[in-house]
């Protein structure tokens, strides 16, 4: 049977040294890693990333990635957004700071601060389970499943195998131009198991597979929907 | 140089092709009766930065299976295992200065020791092949998957 | 040299102890030790070219303080243009003080703070004589 990765979500937290926000951001950021959702998120090192981490680049590249920032500066935000692509959520720390609230400790955080740590976090486990949610809902994955069953571990392989220890993709024409789509032909393996259905069934199950490995800029769903499909039939045929 | 190479997450974990690999974590690359041994990719990476690499000396005589050392890292410290039996006959003496090597190259600048085997002919039964090697590295890269790229 | 102020720029890489020790160690620094002679900045900040955290980087002296080989807070601020006055990495004050081992990133424990102050110490060393001295 044809498998897909896991969805996993990246967590790139701002390091904000000169606030307590930005402490904040990474404590609340760790929390979540290591004991909200610890299956489902991956953490991305900033410093890393901007310096060139080729790994961690390309993981929010594929995967959705939610940002923590601890200012109006939106540095996690706005680097991967330059280096990646567009964040699936954005929080804002200060966003759940108490109004006339301030503060201090930007070493070792007070009751205040590890309140607010304890808030942000909640709201990063939340919008983790939203994004997992709904790019998981057309794969019949259940993340409730216990995970150390054989069953589950063999179809939630998040390992590629296929040597090159790139990620896999198909490149499709669109457009005018080459567009590289990350799984394709993974997704169309699965896809192809369903047995027959509809072109409209098709395309919508392809492109709600598609859009959970890949992001697809908001209008251009339905030009996508004609290339995949016409890449799917061509594949099924043995085009590719 | 070629590598069978398995994806998590951002990380890609290596299995240099033409070794030999021997189950608690090291390789061997053999060169007539001499074997250079390391640690593997896998290894190092799930284990953290290297801090202190503490090996036998060479003239030490080791045996399959046994100590040759340990390493220590930010997270953990763990005990090297031969892969061979015979007598070390070089250590990398780079390690003491960079000990990052290992985790940097491990198949290559990050190299441990020399061996000269003397028996190798038995130590083969209990080594695997790369790609015997990489199916067994899928499956602990899956089970560790929640340590791998952690410190608490 | 009178106005100039020392920056401490630690990586604070997220993924391992060695950056939040380097965090730590900063703020021993800029809050305890030489609060008022040296400060921080924002790393992703200047990196991502916010002209206050540029001028403030250009016109004072900085020491670059990594968790680990990989150097990020070094090389994010020589691909600015800057050269820190001094380099440093959380990893080598451990191999000379094995000892003082940090137990986590959250939590760096007794032993991350005993490194953290050892390396506030020698950085404090280094404020002082970048402010009489300035760059050698």
């Amino acid at each position: 049977m044809a498998d897909l990765p896991k969805v996993k979500v990246g967590i790139v937290s701002c390091s904000g040294e000169e606030i307590p926000e930005g402490t904040i951001s990474r404590i609340a950021t760790m929390k979540v890693l290591n004991k909200l959702r610890p299956q489902q998120t991956s953490t991305i090192c900033l410093p890393l990333f901007l310096a060139g981490g080729k790994e961690d680049r390309e993981f929010a590249r594929v995967y959705p990635t939610i940002t923590v920032d601890g200012c109006g500066k939106f540095c996690a935000k706005k680097a991967t957004e330059k280096y990646s692509g567009k964040v699936s959520a954005s929080i804002n720390v200060r966003d759940f700071v108490k109004e006339g609230e301030t503060l201090v400790n930007r070493r070792d955080l007070g009751q205040k601060e590890l309140e607010v740590a304890d808030r942000v976090a909640q709201e990063i486990a939340t919008q983790v389970d939203e994004i997992v949610r709904q790019r998981s809902e057309s794969i019949a994955f259940s993340q409730e499943e216990d995970v150390s069953s054989d069953e589950v571990s063999n179809a939630s392989g998040t390992g590629c195998s296929c040597g090159s220890g790139e990620i896999p993709y198909l490149e499709i024409y669109f457009d005018g131009k080459k567009v590289k789509l990350f799984y394709l032909k993974e997704i169309f393996d699965f896809v192809s198991q369903d047995g027959s259905k509809s072109d409209d069934d098709i395309a919508e199950r392809i492109l709600s597979l598609v859009r959970t490995y890949n992001v697809i800029d908001e209008g251009m769903e339905n030009a996508y929907r004609d290339a995949i499909v016409k890449e799917y039939h061509a594949y099924l045929g043995g085009g590719k | 140089m070629s590598y069978l190479e398995y994806k998590f997450d951002k990380f890609v974990f290596k299995a240099k092709k033409g070794l030999l690999y021997h189950e608690d974590g090291c390789w061997v690359e053999l060169d007539g009766e001499i074997a250079k041994v390391g640690i593997t990719d896998f290894l190092q990476t799930l284990n953290g930065d290297v801090a202190f690499v503490s090996l036998y000396a060479p003239n030490v005589s080791v045996k399959q299976g046994e100590c040759i050392g340990d390493i220590e890292t930010m997270k953990v410290s763990f005990e090297l295992t031969s892969p061979v039996t015979g007598k070390i006959i070089e250590k990398n003496n780079d390690l003491d200065e960079s000990p990052e090597l290992v985790n940097n190259e491990p198949y290559g600048a990050g190299w441990l020791l020399k061996i000269k085997t003397t028996n190798m002919e038995e130590d083969l039964k209990n080594l695997k092949s790369d790609e015997q090697y990489f199916e067994v590295m899928k499956k602990k890269v899956d089970e560790e998957s929640e340590k791998i790229g952690k410190e608490q | 040299m009178k106005d100039k102020k020392v920056l401490i720029i630690p990586c604070s890489g997220i993924g391992k102890s060695l950056g939040s020790v380097g965090r730590d160690a900063t703020y021993e620094v800029i809050e305890n030790l030489k609060p008022g002679k040296a400060d921080t900045v924002c790393l992703a900040l200047l990196t991502l070219g916010d002209e206050e955290a540029k001028q403030k980087v250009t016109s004072n002296y900085c020491i670059s303080l990594d968790g680990c080989p990989k150097k990020c807070a070094r090389k994010n601020i020589e691909a600015l243009g800057k050269e820190p006055e001094k380099s440093y990495r959380t990893i080598d004050f451990f191999k000379d003080n094995p000892g003082k081992k940090p137990q986590g990133i959250v939590d760096i424990g007794e032993g991350g703070r005993a490194l953290s102050k050892s390396i506030a110490k020698v950085i404090s060393e280094d404020v002082d004589d970048l402010l009489e001295n300035g760059r050698r």
